[in-house]
């Protein structure tokens, strides 16, 4: 027997089958692994957001279209949004604690931050960014977190 | 900035700052149009005056003094409204919007709320702003041409009293890094 006889009298199609199944699901296990490892490695850095999974949430989410709540509850950010606020946090972990925020709006201009007068906005109407009293701001990291984690 | 100027049968003489304000000049001897406009402004600007902590405690009288000294000017996000170094013109109060005010040494202060009132050692020293004003978020501001105002606040009257009062308390809550002491001449300097 030789050609397609020869492989369906040997079950060739049934293990080809199996082979196909092993290898595609391996790959979409590794490409799963891939996409969600920054939040193990953010797990990893902050290990005590494994508390905040236990403990019992005080503050409300509220959801809307424009994703803009305030009113005393934590603001919900889209994902682009998030983004953004990722990458003020960066800008702001190379300044000092109580900083400028001229200087924090002129890094993000230099460094190409999207829309970078309202999503300052949004960060200072979610008090993570919050002003010092002496005409400087601070980062409210767990905040910061906490908004970007919802 | 395009400006266009309009005179329509004669009657209408109205001038529009695209980019920046829409005020009316004159009068409409049909008075509909040109009243209706005029009246919207001036209850607006009154809003605004009311909700101010600087002004909300003055008199009616020297309300209506003091409403038709204001002009409307739009804001648009990312618009400079002053820059520090420049010849210092007006003074400003916020009708909604958001301003970062950056000031010496890196120092600032965002503004939000209706009726903040831009002005002052916030805002201008000797006849330059010391100040960049940067609009955070779209919105309307009134401003007040600076000489006038500062004549409003050297007049021996009980509202001049009042809102230089009311300016210590604000200026002590908003940006007290940004007050002046107490015994330089205040109006004289700005």
């Amino acid at each position: 027997m030789y050609g397609i006889e020869a492989i369906t009298a040997n079950n060739g199609w049934a293990i080809s089958a199996v082979g196909i199944t092993i290898v595609f699901s391996g790959l979409v296990l590794l490409s799963f692994v891939i996409a969600q490892l920054h939040k193990g490695l953010d797990l990893y850095e902050n290990p005590q957001k494994i508390k905040g999974w236990f403990s019992l949430k005080k503050k409300p989410v509220k959801e809307s279209d424009n994703s803009l709540e305030t009113e005393g509850i934590l603001l919900v950010l889209t994902e682009e949004q998030k983004e953004i606020a990722k990458q003020f946090a960066l800008l702001v972990s190379t300044l000092e604690d109580h900083f400028s925020l001229p200087r924090l709006l002129e890094l993000a201009r230099i460094s190409g931050v999207k829309n970078f007068h309202s999503n300052l906005n949004i960060l200072l109407k979610s008090d993570i960014l919050f002003p010092d009293k002496e005409g400087f701001f601070c980062w409210d990291q767990d905040l910061y977190i906490e908004t970007i984690s919802h | 900035m395009l400006r266009t100027v309009f005179r329509a049968s004669g009657a209408v003489f109205f001038s529009i700052d695209r980019k920046n304000k829409i005020c009316l000049n004159d009068s409409f001897s049909g008075g509909a149009v040109h009243k209706t406009c005029n009246e919207d402004l001036m209850a607006s600007i009154s809003d605004v005056l009311k909700k101010s902590t600087i002004f909300n405690s003055l008199e009616e009288i020297d309300f209506q003094r003091i409403i038709p000294l204001f002009e409307q000017r739009e804001l648009h996000t990312g618009d400079i409204l002053s820059t520090a170094g420049n010849r210092a013109q007006y003074f400003f109060i916020l009708e909604s919007g958001a301003l970062l005010l950056a000031m010496e040494d890196g120092k600032s202060v965002v503004l939000e709320t209706p009726g903040d009132f831009i002005a002052m050692e916030l805002l201008s020293d000797r006849g330059r702003y010391k100040t960049t004003m940067t609009v955070l978020e779209d919105g309307m501001v009134f401003g007040i041409h600076r000489l006038a105002f500062l004549e409003l606040i050297q007049e021996d009257t009980l509202g001049a009293a009042a809102i230089m009062q009311a300016w210590q308390g604000y200026l002590d809550q908003t940006a007290p890094f940004a007050k002046n002491i107490a015994d330089i001449d205040v109006p004289a300097i700005f």
